[in-house]
């Protein structure tokens, strides 16, 4: 593993795509903003909590979901990659600077979030060491699904509707805004596939918003381990 | 010492971009000269551990571009052509970062990108992000990497596309002072000759000449290039141009009746190999 190389272009990219193009910032967090409005105008505020858990959680998974074009565009449109194929680096380090890059670009979205949880008192501050590493996780592991998507498509043009559709499948329709009980157990299966569902399980069970599941942190780490682990393989680095 | 022998090429839409190379590349610069679409990107892409061949085999200094790419990635450094810097970023965290990935330590990457930008003319544009800067600059950013690197052997594709004059000398200026095997290709003959004596044209994914500038003229020796705009004899037609190749004895009745005559050049190997009849 290259630290110095993951670090130096998470901080960099991270903290520079904030600075320098905050629009974005504001792009992946106007959307939990504007669900967490709507829920509270049309549940009297009892459904507030949830959209708050679920906000944290979108934020964190959308910022990771925008690996897909970053490695995309490195790819295709800047031929970045290559640059650094041709380099010591392995797929696992460019991956993980990727991640890393994301979840500092998705900071002021899961600081806003915090504070709304703390101002809520939904969650007690000390319980925030314990979503720090699920959001870790999170990230790594959807990082990892997106760079494995990023290699598929061979115009930029269908990254960006890839994205669209992408950021629905992981943010809107697992129970991230809803109860993880809603759903039938097939179903709950199926959305457990994505890291996201054990993540937002994870924080509901916490907020004491749903019933204990004591397989989301199982999942959750297994899940991160195995996106993390056939990212590798199915990841074009080297092009064939 | 790069070896290539019988190196094929064929992309997933049935393309043959590389028709099987044999080349033995000793000298310690090399210039790669061919049309668009000849193979030149393919080849340098394979040679830089980034892309596989479908067939045949290519080492440097003995090492498998294949097999051992994990060794020759710590020695080389590769600019791809048409590579475009993120736009939010400025030459200094690209060439900083870009370090960092070939294994240097945070201060010796400050300290060598530092030393890259003030040797290409981009030191007064560190702090200016890529959008800002022009889109020769932009190149430049690339140059630098490979300057502020400790590669053994670098690979260039094009490194001077889009580069004013001034800039572009700039950049042959820095590129000469280096240390390495390099490998560059090029669209420019000028460039070719400035920076390298040896020269491989390559066409239709297949090598067509190798040598020494010298060595590759001596063919044409005694030979001139005749070429008009409004005659329609001659053994070329490139666009509105028919152009022919004549004993320089021959060269002034071609004079006499308007045809423009110049000394035969490397531009004119292009012509002769690669020009269809």
């Amino acid at each position: 593993m290259n630290f110095r190389f993951i670090s130096l272009y998470a901080w960099i990219t991270g903290t520079t795509a904030i600075k320098r193009g905050f629009s974005y910032t504001l792009g992946y967090m106007i959307t939990p903003l504007a669900l967490l409005f709507l829920f509270g105008i049309i549940s009297g505020g009892a459904l507030i909590p949830l959209a708050v858990i679920g906000g944290l959680i979108s934020v964190t998974a959308t910022g990771a979901l925008y690996g897909l074009s970053d490695a995309a565009m490195n790819r295709i449109e800047l031929k970045l990659q290559d640059l650094f194929v041709a380099t010591d680096i392995s797929v696992l380090d460019y991956m993980l600077a990727i991640s890393f890059s994301n979840l500092i670009f998705s900071m002021p979205g899961i600081l806003v979030y915090i504070v709304i949880v703390l101002f809520m008192h939904l969650l007690p501050a000390l319980w925030l060491i314990a979503i720090a590493p699920i959001l870790v996780l999170l990230a790594v592991s959807v990082s990892a699904i997106s760079l494995i998507l990023a290699s598929i498509p061979r115009h930029l043009r269908n990254v960006w509707g890839f994205l669209g559709i992408l950021t629905v499948v992981f943010t809107f329709i697992p129970p991230l805004f809803y109860k993880y009980t809603a759903l039938a157990k097939p179903l709950l299966y199926i959305f457990m596939l994505s890291p996201v569902t054990s993540a937002a399980i994870m924080v509901q069970n916490m907020a004491g918003l749903t019933p204990f599941l004591w397989y989301a942190p199982i999942v959750l780490v297994v899940e991160t381990a195995v996106y993390f682990a056939i990212a590798k393989p199915l990841t074009q680095w080297r092009t064939k | 010492m790069i070896e290539i022998k019988g190196l094929k090429k064929k992309y997933g839409d049935g393309t043959y971009a590389l028709k099987g190379i044999d080349l033995t590349l000793k000298e310690k610069a090399t210039a790669v000269l061919g049309r668009n679409g000849a193979g030149k990107t393919t080849l340098l892409r394979i040679l830089s551990t980034q892309l596989l061949p479908t067939g045949g085999h290519a080492t440097i200094d003995g090492y498998d571009v294949v097999t051992d790419a994990d060794k020759l990635r710590k020695r080389m450094v590769s600019v791809p052509q048409e590579a475009g810097p993120l736009g939010y970023l400025t030459p200094e965290e690209h060439i900083k970062i870009y370090l960092t990935a070939r294994g240097m330590s945070f201060s010796n990457a400050r300290q060598e990108a530092a030393r890259a930008l003030k040797s290409i003319g981009l030191w007064e544009f560190r702090d200016k992000t890529a959008d800002e800067l022009s889109g020769g600059m932009k190149r430049k950013i690339f140059v630098a990497m490979a300057l502020a690197s400790d590669a053994d052997i670098i690979f260039l594709d094009e490194p001077t596309v889009g580069l004013d004059p001034i800039s572009r000398i700039e950049v042959w200026s820095a590129l000469r002072s280096l240390g390495s095997k390099m490998v560059l290709t090029t669209h420019y003959i000028e460039e070719a000759k400035e920076l390298t004596k040896d020269i491989v044209m390559i066409d239709g994914g297949r090598a067509k000449a190798h040598g020494t500038v010298e060595r590759l003229l001596r063919k044409s020796a005694g030979m001139v290039r005749v070429e008009s705009t409004t005659s329609e004899e001659g053994e070329y037609k490139i666009g509105g141009i028919a152009i022919s190749y004549v004993k320089a004895s021959e060269a002034g009745r071609y004079a006499e009746r308007g045809y423009i005559v110049k000394p035969v050049d490397l531009e004119d190997l292009f012509i002769m190999k690669g020009e269809d009849k």
